[in-house]
């Protein structure tokens, strides 16, 4: 089970958190003049690498913030969180 | 006969001869001493067949000391009380234990399925995959129940298992997994350093391989030194110290299970087993190391055992495993074991070394001999020693014994490193698997990290505390590491076999060196293939003393360096663990939380038969005398609609938004606008997924110009939360709003029928209920019974309806209350299937429609849609994905033959001729309405909508049924909407 | 009719008639809180105009160690729970004054109030074991060096989420869910066989 150093709360066991998915994918501001191609870029191919990944895991039993996780998918090593909004 | 015959007249510090236990083995009574494990209680009762062998059931005796060991296997108990699948070696011997020796019928020592011990070469490697192939339709009624009466390890037992178990969640800066000096060396270290220790042992006692043979430590007896230690640790309150309790797995981010087995001493009342959860900053591995068996004719026979174990029975317990000794190895150890028996009266007739030179002159030495062949069919009467370097004509020596101790050099436990994902490497010099680069926050010490020598593993563990501490950044401790006068390293850097037979590579699995040949030539070339086909460590012991031997021999049958072939990978639990400690508070009462709402009482009270809706149970209807379950429902449906129903509504997701944004917010979160709304007056409103599929439904109400109240469904009250969360936390950081979860403040009812606004204006007095004063959708505070209300006009039944909200605390008095008023108007409380009847009669959707895969548009909501905005969702029902025609439409199916039902999990199929044909939909929902007086159902269909007025058929091929249907629009009922007036 | 709530208010522990188990002696005591006047309070720790708002109210400043405890005006407290949320709690009271103060206080800025003092049922966790019996079903540390008392935290326990207060080394008062409540209970009790739990009132 990971341990993840919540930023506000310490470190807590990875049960008290949800993932959330990839946190590099970046909304395209104006979703109207998107084109149906960036579009499903946005939505639907995301990377998934094996090794350093930055992702979102949702504190659930803890602060209730969104985190942003640098996670090796293959080590299960942590690198920096951070709050998604500070 | 004495009654304890192998029983020195002295020595043995693990047991209290001033307490003997008698205990029943195979139906026979015996005797031992407090403090005896069963095996030592059976070798000093001259017990020497313990349990048959899986495949062959050939007769098999103690091998081992402890959890390496693979033979001894045990049930204790019978029927309900039943424990399979134990090791002799591990069991604490207790008043009026009963244990059974495994595999056999109707005794170990008379076997009846030994004679697949005589056809034992008919059985070779991947016999079963061989044997029982076709045909296959024999598998379940002969194959299997065949093989699992031979080949079955002990009985199940009859009856749950009543026990209690334990599980706790700790947290250490140094966990310390095995208490040999390594390991006690490490934990002092740490310990005095200032760390949180926690230092875990299999044993009853402290001292790993000190309980087995005697050791010098900073110039004292070695176990008085580790009981000094364990003293002092005892006494600093930083420090647990866990005793027969083993360090089982390794998972992420240092979290380690240690299963503990209170057994035998402990106190009344303790459970049967505890898991341990550790969480270690740092984690010093001082498992130790397993001897290797010699591999030679017959070396499975009762007698052959490993030397340590058997000077450690001397040691440890004061039995002897044999009158009459050969010992034999390729190693130091084996005279230090030989000396031990011959102090505690074992008679020595040979020493067999197979390496040349060095002759020890009191002992009878073979310098350069092994066993070649044990002779003995059922036990063992004697050996035949040869010459290890295969001399020609060599006619070997008979000796006669009844105890062979062999030792064919130790390997480290690596189990808790590799476990770790730490790397192995293969010391081709020392024959030794090591551990390289550790995986984690951990270190190996001792004999665990391929040290042998007493002193040798003091200083290492040491070190390893020091270090292990300083990861927590505490400061090396005052003092020296504790020393010793031993420096012999039992190097055995050839791994050694001899001459043909049966030679077993693994004991518990019947796995020969024949078999490992065998898999090698039939092309298997993986070590996990080899494992797998041969079975070869997959046992209990999990290939603690024949991995080793099974790896040398497959790398010389492929013609290939060891470190080539590898290792098997190494998995938890390092030694069986209960299932039932597993699932110790996670199975029966307790296991999911039941939640139930404010009202909860009155429904059980009441009679309530219960559905589960997630977590919460909630009543499905209020079974009636005399009618049954469609009756009981249709009756609450008839009452409702012509009168007043009450049903509790406590489980929906209730959401708090406030802040300067909140409307803005609002029109993002929800496909439709929000930001309209009246102070007031709600709206219905659909949250969309970001692909543009319904995400969930509910009432957005408008409490104030920076202040809504809203709804999710009972389903989605966490996912909702974590949503909104998500998009103002990551996607719109800029908003003010606050959003809190108020599911739990509020209790909620609703009372709809033509009756409710009567009823509500008699328990509501002050508030005017006319539709000009209290409009559809508005929402109104207000005293309502007695008790602070929020009183929504809502209607998910069609009819006239008001849902009503108190503080939770108050939420029975209000439905008490409501029921008491309501007496007179003949107030009828229904459940979630009236509900569902009624909000199915009027088409409206739940999660059977919005089932992840529709759009607002499949679901006839399309109109709701705002079409401008950059709201969640919005964009995506652009993608022609979503607008291509063809795609599944909500429809209503109006089943033609009144008498009908319609089963769970039907299709919508275009003909009646039961022959496979891709359906045109599926049925989401079903009822059979009183309403209307059939049956009715809700789907999702091809195209559906443009099909209104075909006949269509409603198909469970599983069960054979077919039946026609219209289709429908799915409001069924009341289309105009004018019973929303009452 | 008028408004009784203090009347109508029942714990949501009442279906298990406490008063039928209470007695005996054990290494842990389980026992049900007061309920409490409690709030959400949610606003931006680093707006000045928030923090001296609410000071003003209440009389003391923002707690912002996370889990810090903070005796505020009229035997309140207040807890930080995360970034921008806190929560108030004090003894029961009918008036709603304290929640009238507050909001209009918040008035015109940023921040909001939410009542929840509903939403949760105290639990009291008590005695020698206390830690122990805690310790069956969360992973949080409760080593009194990393969890003093004083202070709280929000995590999971057993069954449900909790808000965990320590009152002291052998005290705790856990928040939990009410709907959640009776289960999280029966939970208690069944790993509490461990330690002869025995039920105070």
């Amino acid at each position: 089970m990971l341990l993840i150093p919540c930023p506000f709360c310490g470190a807590r066991d990875e049960t008290e958190f949800a993932y959330g998915g990839d946190a590099g994918v970046e909304r395209p501001t104006d979703p109207e003049a998107a084109t149906d191609e960036a579009w499903t870029d946005y939505l639907c191919f995301h990377d998934n690498p094996k090794g350093p990944h930055r992702e979102l895991w949702f504190h659930r039993d803890g602060c209730r913030r969104w985190l942003e996780v640098e996670r090796d998918t293959w080590t299960h090593e942590l690198g920096a969180v951070r709050l998604s909004r500070p | 006969m004495r009654r304890q015959p192998f029983r020195a007249a002295e020595g043995g510090h693990l047991i209290d001869r001033t307490e003997p236990l008698r205990f029943d083995f195979d139906g026979h009574r015996h005797e031992g001493y407090r403090g005896d494990s069963l095996a030592s209680g059976l070798l000093a009762a001259g017990v020497r067949i313990v349990a048959r062998s899986f495949k062959y059931h050939r007769p098999r005796g103690v091998w081992g000391f402890g959890p390496e060991e693979p033979n001894a296997m045990v049930t204790t108990g019978v029927r309900e009380e039943a424990r399979p699948n134990l090791k002799a070696t591990e069991v604490p011997l207790s008043e009026g234990l009963e244990a059974f020796g495994q595999n056999a019928w109707p005794s170990v020592s008379w076997d009846l399925g030994g004679a697949a011990g005589l056809a034992g070469g008919l059985m070779p490697a991947g016999f079963y995959y061989k044997t029982f192939m076709a045909p296959a339709r024999w598998w379940p009624a002969l194959y299997e129940p065949l093989i699992r009466r031979m080949a079955g390890f002990g009985p199940a037992p009859s009856a749950p298992d009543d026990a209690f178990y334990a599980k706790r969640r700790i947290h250490a800066d140094v966990l310390v997994a095995g208490g040999g000096p390594a390991g006690v060396a490490a934990a002092l270290a740490a310990a005095r350093a200032g760390a949180r220790v926690v230092l875990a042992d299999e044993n009853v006692r402290f001292g790993g391989d000190l309980l087995r043979a005697p050791g010098e430590i900073d110039e004292g007896d070695g176990l008085d030194w580790i009981d000094t230690a364990v003293a002092e640790l005892e006494a600093m309150s930083h420090v647990r110290l866990l005793r027969r309790a083993t360090v089982a797995g390794y998972y992420d981010h240092n979290l380690l299970t240690v299963a503990e087995r209170p057994g035998g001493e402990a106190p009344a009342g303790a459970p049967a087993a505890r898991l341990w959860f550790v969480r270690a900053r740092d984690v010093v591995i001082a498992a130790g190391a397993h001897e290797r068996p010699l591999l030679f004719d017959g070396n499975d026979r009762p007698g052959v055992m490993s030397a340590s174990a058997a000077g450690g029975y001397a040691h440890a317990y004061g039995v002897l495993a044999g009158r009459n000794a050969v010992v034999a190895g390729n190693n130091d150890s084996i005279y230090r074991v030989a000396r031990l028996l011959r102090s505690a009266g074992v008679g020595i007739a040979a020493v067999a070394d197979t390496r040349s030179g060095g002759d020890i002159r009191d002992l009878p030495c073979r310098a350069g001999g092994t066993v070649e062949r044990v002779l003995g069919s059922r036990r063992v009467r004697g050996v035949l020693l040869r010459r290890a370097d295969g001399r020609a004509g060599d006619k070997g020596e008979r000796i006669a014994c009844d105890l062979v101790a062999v030792s064919g050099g130790w390997s480290p436990a690596v189990h808790l490193h590799a476990q770790a994902r730490g790397s192995l490497g293969y010391n081709e010099e020392r024959g030794l698997i090591l551990p390289d680069r550790p995986g984690g926050a951990n270190r190996s010490a001792g004999a665990a990290a391929g040290r042998f020598d007493l002193d040798g593993c003091l200083a290492e563990g040491w070190t390893a505390g020091v270090a292990a501490a300083a990861s927590s950044g505490h400061e090396r401790p005052a003092g020296e590491p504790p020393r010793s006068p031993d420096r012999s390293a039992w190097e055995a850097p050839v791994f050694w076999q001899t001459g043909g037979g049966k030679r077993f590579v693994d004991l518990q699995y019947d796995v020969t060196a024949a078999d490992v040949d065998l898999a090698a030539r039939e092309g298997y070339r993986s070590v996990e293939h080899v494992k797998r086909y041969t079975a070869l460590g997959m046992g209990t012991d999990q290939g603690k003393t024949s991995g080793m031997a099974g790896l040398v021999l497959l790398s010389e049958a492929l013609g290939r360096p060891v470190a080539r072939t590898g290792t098997t990978t190494f998995r938890p639990p390092y030694t069986p663990v209960p299932m039932a400690a597993m699932a110790s508070g996670l199975i029966g009462e307790g296991r999911d939380a039941l939640r139930r709402t404010a009202a909860d009482d009155w429904h059980e009270a009441r009679g309530a038969l219960f559905t589960a809706a997630g977590l919460w149970r909630r009543p499905r209807y209020y079974p009636r005398e005399g009618m049954d379950e469609e009756e009981a429902i249709s009756a609450e449906v008839r009452e409702t609609r012509a009168g007043v129903g009450i049903v509790d509504v406590g489980t929906l997701g209730k959401v708090d938004i406030q802040g300067r944004d909140a409307a803005a917010f609002l029109d993002l979160l929800y496909a439709n606008r929000m930001s309209s709304l009246k102070t007031g007056r709600g709206r219905y409103g659909l949250m969309l997924r970001e692909d543009g599929r319904v995400f969930d439904d509910g009432v957005v109400m408008r409490l104030g110009e920076n202040h809504f109240y809203l709804t999710t469904t009972t389903a989605h009250q966490h996912e909702a939360m974590q949503h909104i969360e998500l998009l103002l936390q990551t996607v719109w950081p800029e908003l003010e709003v606050y959003a809190t979860d108020v599911t739990e403040h509020w209790f909620a009812a609703a009372l709809a029928g033509p009756g409710s606004r009567a009823l509500l204006g008699r328990a509501a007095p002050e508030l005017d209920l006319s539709d000009d004063a209290f409009p559809m959708m508005a929402v109104r505070a207000a005293t309502v019974a007695g008790l602070s209300a929020l009183v929504f006009r809502m209607s998910f039944s069609g009819e006239l309806s008001y849902e009503i909200a108190v503080p939770a605390d108050q939420g029975l008095a209000l439905w008490t209350r409501l029921l008491t008023e309501g007496r007179e108007d003949g107030l009828t409380p229904y459940g979630t299937e009236a509900m569902g009847t009624m909000r199915i009669e009027k088409g409206h959707v739940t999660h059977a429609e919005a089932d992840g895969r529709t759009t607002p548009d499949d679901l006839g909501l399309g109109r709701m849609v705002r079409a401008e905005g950059p709201g969640i969702g919005k964009r995506s029902l652009e993608l022609p994905a979503l607008r291509r025609k063809g795609r599944q439409q909500l429809v209503g199916l109006s089943v033609i033959d009144g008498e009908a039902r319609i089963p769970p999990g039907c299709q919508v199929v275009e003909s009646d001729d039961m022959k496979p044909a891709p359906p045109l939909g599926h049925v989401t929902s079903f009822c059979y309405s009183p309403t209307l007086g059939r049956a009715l159902a809700l789907a999702l269909v091809e195209n559906g909508r443009a099909r209104t007025g075909q006949t269509v058929y409603i198909a469970s091929p599983m069960i054979d049924l077919s039946m026609a249907a219209e289709i429908v629009s799915p409001v069924f009922y009341d289309a105009q909407g004018t019973r929303l007036h009452g | 009719m008028a408004d009784d709530a203090t009347e109508a208010r029942r714990s949501a522990l009442a279906g298990l008639d406490l008063g039928s188990r209470a007695g005996g002696a054990g290494g842990v005591l389980l026992g049900e809180g007061p309920a409490q006047e409690s709030f959400v309070l949610r606003g931006p720790a680093a707006d000045t105009a928030f923090a001296q708002a609410v000071e003003e109210v209440l009389g003391a400043g923002l707690p912002l160690e996370p889990g810090e405890v903070r005796e505020v005006c009229e035997d309140a407290l207040l807890i930080r729970l995360g970034p921008d949320e806190w929560r108030l709690m004090a003894p029961l009271s009918d008036d709603g004054r304290l929640a009238a103060r507050v909001a209009s206080g918040l008035a015109g800025g940023p921040g909001a109030l939410v009542n929840v003092s509903s939403a949760s049922t105290i639990i009291a966790v008590t005695g020698e074991h206390a830690a122990d019996l805690l310790a069956t079903g969360t992973g949080i540390d409760l080593d009194p060096a990393a969890f003093p008392p004083g202070r709280a935290v929000r995590t999971h326990i057993g069954n449900a989420q909790a808000l965990v207060q320590r009152r002291a080394e052998d005290a705790f008062d856990l928040h939990v869910p009410r709907s959640y409540a009776r289960s999280f209970w029966e939970w208690l009790e069944e790993r509490g066989r461990e330690f002869d739990a025995a039920v105070a009132l």
